[in-house]
């Protein structure tokens, strides 16, 4: 068993290495949080639009469905 | 310069915690009956403060998303929420440290334990609701209109149901001064209850200005009894020799006299009671209160802002229904 007066100082250490741990940890995610808003904040308005994905897609890869809108009409 | 003070405010928050922990460990003296273990009250206790303090941020914001339907607000609401929740469990575990040192088990249902079960059982259900509901409008407005519910609870879990029980072994109305419990008024001959303890004033003795009481005290069940002699200086007006319950770490003590009827005022008092009547205590004390409230604003802040930042990248991605 450890003596009162040593184990005081242990139990100083070991709390205080805890907060300092806890500290840092939140530290770190509050500047990485930050720099992930400025990021998201500093991309043009229209990007940050939600956009069906799809429609983008079906629109960049097929481009014929743009020159000839009558003939999907026809088929459905 | 509004980045630079944030900065400096967080780094007060770091220094703040660790002279506050410091403090506790090296500046307050040790607690008579306790030793060190009465140290644990600077973290205990603050974090059940913050807690509250937390849950009622978190209706408040609840309140406002219903009104205005900001989805900063249900942000606030979830992150205060979350904290509420952290520093609850911070509260419970460190009671349950103190409870293993005082009552020699960590958890025994206790009432105040029970409650703070109860409380943490309410709020893990929010999250779970939460999490159980995909479109994320009608997530923040059940979850807000959960979140207010839930905290019409707290002041009871916390402050009420506690107090309602007789056989709590946690110090209710110990740590502030002037809040201890109303104890009962005796005289000679007369029978009590004090908590879950048979109590009977068999006499009284003065000797100048010293009264002690023989009093016969009752284990629950009536399966043994001791006879306890507390004293109080009527010079100093305040109770003297507070002998140990059996058994437990309780005091009985004699609060009061009154010659003139006979009627003297006994009193139990658990560890802890009394304790930040020492200015060194106290000021510890408020110190560990301020530095968990500025955690947990910064938490709170932090917390928010990134689920504000996962929303929108939801948002963007076109990840929502």
């Amino acid at each position: 068993m450890m003596e009162s007066g040593t184990a005081i100082y242990v139990a100083v250490i070991v709390t205080l290495s805890v907060w300092i741990g806890i500290f840092v940890y939140l530290w770190r995610i509050d500047a990485q949080v930050r720099e992930l808003q400025r990021r998201l904040d500093r991309q043009p308005e229209h990007q940050q639009r939600s956009t069906p994905s799809a429609t983008l897609r079906v629109q960049q890869r097929v481009p014929s469905l743009e020159q000839q809108p009558e003939e999907l009409v026809e088929q459905g | 310069m509004a980045r630079r003070i944030s900065q400096m405010a967080k780094l007060l928050i770091g220094v703040w915690m660790a002279g506050v922990i410091l403090a506790m460990f090296l500046i307050i003296p040790q607690y008579e009956g306790l030793g060190d273990a009465g140290r644990i009250i600077i973290m205990h206790v603050p974090t059940a403060w913050v807690s509250v303090l937390a849950f009622a941020v978190s209706a408040f914001y609840s309140g406002m998303y219903l009104w205005r339907r900001h989805p900063s607000d249900d942000d606030h609401a979830v992150a205060a929420a979350e904290c509420g929740f952290l520093f609850t469990v911070l509260a419970t575990v460190t009671g349950a440290i103190f409870s293993q040192v005082v009552w020699g088990i960590y958890w025994n249902w206790d009432p105040r334990q029970t409650s703070i079960f109860v409380l943490l059982l309410i709020y893990a259900a929010l999250f779970a609701l939460r999490a159980a509901i995909d479109p994320m409008e009608r997530r923040r407005r059940l979850g807000a209109v959960y979140s207010l519910f839930a905290f019409v609870t707290v002041p009871f879990l916390v402050f009420i149901a506690p107090r309602l029980a007789d056989s709590t072994l946690h110090p209710n109305c110990a740590f502030l001064p002037g809040s201890r419990c109303e104890g009962i008024v005796l005289s000679e001959g007369r029978i009590g209850l004090l908590g879950d303890r048979k109590i009977q004033l068999l006499a009284l003795n003065q000797q100048g200005d010293m009264i002690t009481a023989a009093v016969e005290v009752s284990e629950p069940g009536l399966t043994s009894s001791a006879i306890l002699e507390p004293t109080f200086s009527l010079a100093q007006g305040r109770s003297l020799d507070e002998p140990n319950f059996p058994t437990v770490r309780f005091r009985l003590a004699l609060e009061h006299v009154d010659l003139a009827t006979g009627n003297v005022r006994l009193n139990i008092h658990a560890p802890g009671t009394g304790l930040v009547d020492n200015p060194r205590t106290f000021f510890t004390f408020m110190a560990s209160i301020l530095g968990f409230t500025m955690v947990f604003v910064w938490m709170l802040q932090m917390r928010s802002t990134l689920l504000g930042v996962s929303w929108k990248l939801e948002q963007r991605e076109g990840a929502l229904i």
